[in-house]
């Protein structure tokens, strides 16, 4: 079970790296990380909805919406020069940390720096 | 059979009040459930099954509705909605407001009561702000301000703690401190004198002041004509303030024109040098005329006399310390310097045996010039200290007022909600968050609060001159500094509304709509804390009444009770520097004997106008006594009462070296048989024989007891007041009298006298004021309370008058059913006086213990305060409850 504290503050780079490989929208992005994590990162829809919103209000992140057969358009989110920009230095932020980690644990085939 | 769309739809609309949720959120939740839906049948769950899922993996309500709002105003910019949601936040502030003002119309009466009482609390509350800003901006607006220190003169007690403290210094030392003090850069002297002030043929007494030319430098007095370094030349030079060049040269510049001032006996004109701006009263020292201090030594004898003693101490000594200097850093050499002048005097005190402390008997001090005005340690400066106290009192005054009436609104606001049970419940049906009701609510309050400030600024303004009257004080409702006052009204605003206003809306926004729309719930009327916010007021009104009831008596004992000597129709002349001897002899040998007169005598001073102590060696031991010279006539024409021996002579002339005693005297000496002792250690030889004992009478104030006295007869004091007693039947003739006869003496000096009786109550103006005030307060504090409780009753006969028309039909008689509806109120009234008499006791017995004489708390007190309560409490309730029995049965019972 991993904390909530360590899924919240990994929403945004989820959100981020899932959207660097194409639009997508909110039931497919929860959808791709459950699979990614086997389940182990799971968010409710209230908490994705408001988070994409927010990035959406902070220009990293786009919109348009696309028809579907029945029921009201389906929301697609895109990254825009922003957000990738973002992602770059949250990406650079994640490694870090995870590489200090690593080094601490001393993972055979890497040694500390 | 279960049917996605319509469940779909179902889920839509509990979104749909919500106004963080916009459609294009709705659409993408929606969005979602369906994605879900179908995924979930491809996976071989039921449609119900898969959409339940769905619906709970959405998470709650609430806990979407707190996520989507973190986002709301920036959703709102991005999606450039910014002007809708502001229109219709305004709409709805719009339709809060016109529901409010619909509200504050139709029930006009408890608006009235709501407005009135907190208008009230609020003219309160400004007159104590305005109040507390004045003490705390005393002193405050001198730019060297926290450098200026005033040389105060401290006496120890034996254990270190000080017996008294005064500003007097001897005449040189102002100058001495100056040049051998280094931490001291300039001082100036200050003493005032009451002259005569002649201009086009008019004399009027003035306060004039007499400084250094220093003083310009040292305080912020800023000049409107002349130049403060040249202003007072020595030993011309006079300042006057603007107010006093409007008054003598209307419309011109004073500048270089001349007043006359009558130094001892005759008018000299002096050349006004300089006009300064006036100075705000909240300032301890200040004047009109202010001229060289220089000057005096060759205008008056006795201070030329005084020019080289050390130990002749009247006037005051301000400094400007070096920067970076602190009183308490100055001290040291402060005392060095008095070791210097005054060591001798600490070396024979200890010589002697009389002082064996290891710290010395005296010092001077520096007292910063912050520290004067709130000081009443130091006694007798240029302006009377004023006590904290003062202010904690009227503090305490205001926010009783104040909390009165904002329970008034409480209790009123909450026994009205059940008139509102049904907008509630409508607006919660509607999505009314609780947040929003409250606020809606606190609106309310907050209207009411406003429309009660605009009327309380009214009434202060009315109040103003009372109050300024009372509290000795010249304020005005734009003081200097508004910051205080600005803050001062927003907070109060704030705190009126908040109080009055919070846990009316609290307890409205609780209730659930199906209980509120369904039928009228039992909300309302008299509840539990209803009961306990009435006894408060109840309690604190009685308080006040049974307050003002004792500080009355207290003062009117003050005014009545005999005091040892008739202070009713005698007249008090005072010589005002002329030859007090000759005066009075003037008076003797014209008025003498005449029906108008029962007896004319004289003293050093009447016992309202100050006093002399002296203290000297009694037999090894240090005694005291205050000392009065005498007229050999003046024991019988006070009509005082001789226990022992005899009065003064005229016709011995020996008795000019004896004294006259009192009791306390006697006592205090120890003395078995007076008569015939001597006075051993006063005066020459084995001092003076003791003639006559007079019985114990309060020549000081009644806050003082019975100290030891001795009247004399030395020709060398001189007489300042002659005395007359007047026949009661012809006092205008006598005073008539008086006037010519003074004015054949000296016709240059206008003539002036009091009654000694006026005098001696001026001893109790601060008691009499605080009375006045408190006399005021409790008057608006019943009077709220009262208007709270006739909202109170109106209420409680409105909610029951289908049970009165019932107990009516069934026979009960209008003075039962007035009984039963009074009953409640009467109870609570009832609890409150009791809480209030110890309060009280406690509250009057501190005040009546600064009394040596003082009135006991009697049972009556209490009994006339509780009375008044009740019979207004009863009063109030049964011309509601009355009018409610008397209605017409079949009335009520239709009423619905």
């Amino acid at each position: 079970m991993i904390p909530k504290a360590l899924i919240a503050a990994s929403l945004k780079p989820f959100i981020l790296s899932v959207l660097s490989r194409g639009p997508s929208y909110g039931y497919e992005i929860i959808q791709h990380v459950e699979n990614l994590t086997g389940g182990d990162v799971s968010w409710t829809t209230s908490t994705l909805y408001p988070v994409l919103h927010r990035l959406e209000n902070e220009d990293l992140l786009e919109s348009f919406w696309q028809d579907v057969e029945k029921g009201p358009a389906r929301k697609y989110y895109r990254l825009t020069k922003k957000g990738a920009k973002r992602l770059e230095l949250e990406k650079q932020q994640w490694l870090s940390i995870h590489e200090a980690l690593i080094s601490l644990w001393e993972v055979p085939g890497l040694k500390p720096a | 059979m279960f049917d996605l769309d319509k469940a779909i739809a179902t889920w839509r609309a509990s979104l749909t009040w919500k106004r963080s949720i916009d459609k294009q959120d709705r659409d993408e939740l929606e969005r979602h459930i369906r994605d879900a839906v179908e995924e979930g049948v491809r996976s071989g769950m039921s449609e119900e099954d898969a959409f339940r899922t769905a619906i709970r993996r959405m998470g709650h309500l609430p806990q979407i509705d707190r996520e989507y709002r973190k986002i709301y105003w920036g959703k709102l910019r991005k999606r450039r909605r910014l002007g809708d949601e502001l229109a219709w936040r305004a709409a709805m502030l719009k339709n809060y407001f016109t529901i409010a003002l619909r509200l504050l119309i139709k029930q006009r009466v408890y608006a009235v009561i709501n407005i009135f009482g907190l208008a009230v609390g609020i003219a309160f509350c400004m007159l104590l702000l305005l109040y507390v800003q004045d003490e705390l901006t005393f002193d405050a607006g001198h730019e060297n301000g926290d450098r200026i220190v005033r040389v105060v003169f401290d006496r120890f007690n034996p254990d270190g703690s000080i017996e008294q403290s005064h500003p007097y210094m001897a005449y040189p030392v102002g100058k001495a401190l100056e040049q051998e003090h280094s931490g001291v850069e300039m001082t100036t002297r200050l003493y005032r004198q009451d002259i005569y002030v002649r201009h086009d043929g008019s004399t009027m007494e003035e306060k004039v002041m007499f400084g250094d030319p220093a003083i310009f430098s040292m305080f912020s007095f800023p000049l409107i004509e002349g130049d403060a370094s040249t202003a007072l030349p020595e030993p011309g030079g006079l300042v006057i303030s603007r107010k006093m060049a409007d008054r003598y040269f209307p419309g011109e510049s004073a500048m270089g024109k001349e007043l006359e001032f009558r130094f001892e006996d005759a008018f000299v004109p002096v050349v006004i040098t300089g006009v300064a701006e006036d100075i705000p009263s909240n300032n301890s020292v200040r004047f009109d005329f202010l001229m060289p201090f220089e000057r005096l030594k060759s205008e008056y004898q006795w201070i030329a006399n005084n020019e080289d003693r050390w130990n002749a101490s009247s006037y005051f000594v301000y400094a400007l310390l070096q920067p970076g200097t602190t009183a308490a850093s100055a001290q040291e050499a402060l005392t060095q310097f008095r070791t210097k002048y005054y060591g001798e005097q600490i070396a024979e005190a200890r010589e002697s045996g009389k002082w064996t402390a290891p710290h010395d008997p005296t010092r001077f001090r520096f007292q910063p010039l912050s520290d004067i005005h709130l000081n009443t340690a130091v006694s007798n400066g240029l302006t009377a200290p004023s006590s904290p106290l003062y202010s904690w009192v009227l503090a305490g005054i205001a926010l009783t007022i104040l909390l009165l009436a904002c329970i008034n609104f409480t209790t009123l606001a909450i026994g009205r909600s059940a008139s509102r049970t049904r907008e509630i419940g409508l607006r919660k049906v509607v999505g009314a968050a609780r947040s929003q009701l409250v606020g809606q609510f606190g609106g309310e309050a907050l209207l009411t609060s406003l429309l009660a400030l605009t009327v309380g600024l009214a009434f202060t303004a009315l109040l103003l001159p009372t109050f300024n009257t009372l509290a000795n004080k010249e304020l005005s409702l734009i003081p200097e500094g508004h910051w205080v006052l600005a803050i001062g009204l927003t907070g109060l605003l704030l705190f009126v509304a908040l109080t009055s206003g919070f846990y009316p809306a609290l307890v409205l926004s609780r209730y659930r709509p199906t209980d509120m729309l369904r039928k009228q719930s039992r909300m309302g009327g008299s509840t539990r804390l209803t009961s306990v916010l009435v006894m408060v007021q109840f309690t604190l009104s009685v308080t006040l009444i049974a307050g003002t009831v004792i500080m009355s008596r207290q003062m009117e004992y003050l005014q009545t009770t005999n005091i040892g000597y008739d202070r009713d129709q005698v007249v008090l002349v005072n010589s005002q520097n002329l030859d007090g001897g000759r005066l009075l002899q003037h008076y003797r040998n014209t008025l003498q004997g005449r029906a108008e007169f029962d007896g004319i005598t004289g003293m050093t001073n009447a016992f309202s106008h100050g006093w002399s102590r002296n203290g000297w060696d009694y037999k090894g031991e240090q005694k005291s006594a205050y000392v009065y010279r005498i007229e050999s006539d003046f024991v019988d024409v006070m009509g005082m009462e001789l226990v022992d021996g005899r009065s003064f002579d005229p016709n011995r002339g020996s008795d000019s070296l004896k004294v006259m005693v009192n009791e306390a005297f006697v006592k205090d000496f120890g003395m078995e048989n007076p008569v015939g002792e001597l006075v051993d250690g006063y005066g020459p030889d084995n001092g003076p024989e003791i003639i006559g004992v007079v019985k114990d009478f309060n020549f000081l104030s009644l806050h003082e007891a019975v100290d030891p006295m001795m009247f004399i007869m030395d020709p060398d004091w001189q007489l300042g007041d002659v005395l007359f007693q007047l026949n009661p039947a012809r006092v205008p003739e006598a005073l008539a009298l008086i006037q010519a006869e003074w004015e054949a003496f000296a016709p240059d000096v206008p003539f002036d006298y009091s009654f000694l009786d006026e005098d001696l109550d001026d001893q109790y103006a601060a008691e009499a004021r605080w009375t006045n005030i408190v006399q005021y307060a409790s008057f608006f504090a019943i009077l709220i309370a009262a208007l709270g409780l006739f909202g109170l009753a109106s209420l409680s006969v409105t909610s029951r008058t289908k049970e009165i028309g019932i107990r009516r039909v069934m026979g009960a008689s209008i003075a039962s059913i007035a009984t039963m509806l009074s009953g409640s109120f009467v109870r609570i009234v009832i609890a409150a006086v009791i809480l209030a008499v110890p309060i009280t006791w406690i509250g009057a017995n501190r005040w009546l213990d600064g009394f040596a004489y003082r009135i006991d708390i009697g049972l009556f007190v209490f009994v006339v305060a509780a009375l008044l309560a009740l019979a207004v409490a009863i009063i109030t309730v049964s011309f509601q409850t009355i009018r409610a029995a008397s209605v017409n049965p079949v009335e009520s019972l239709r009423s619905e």
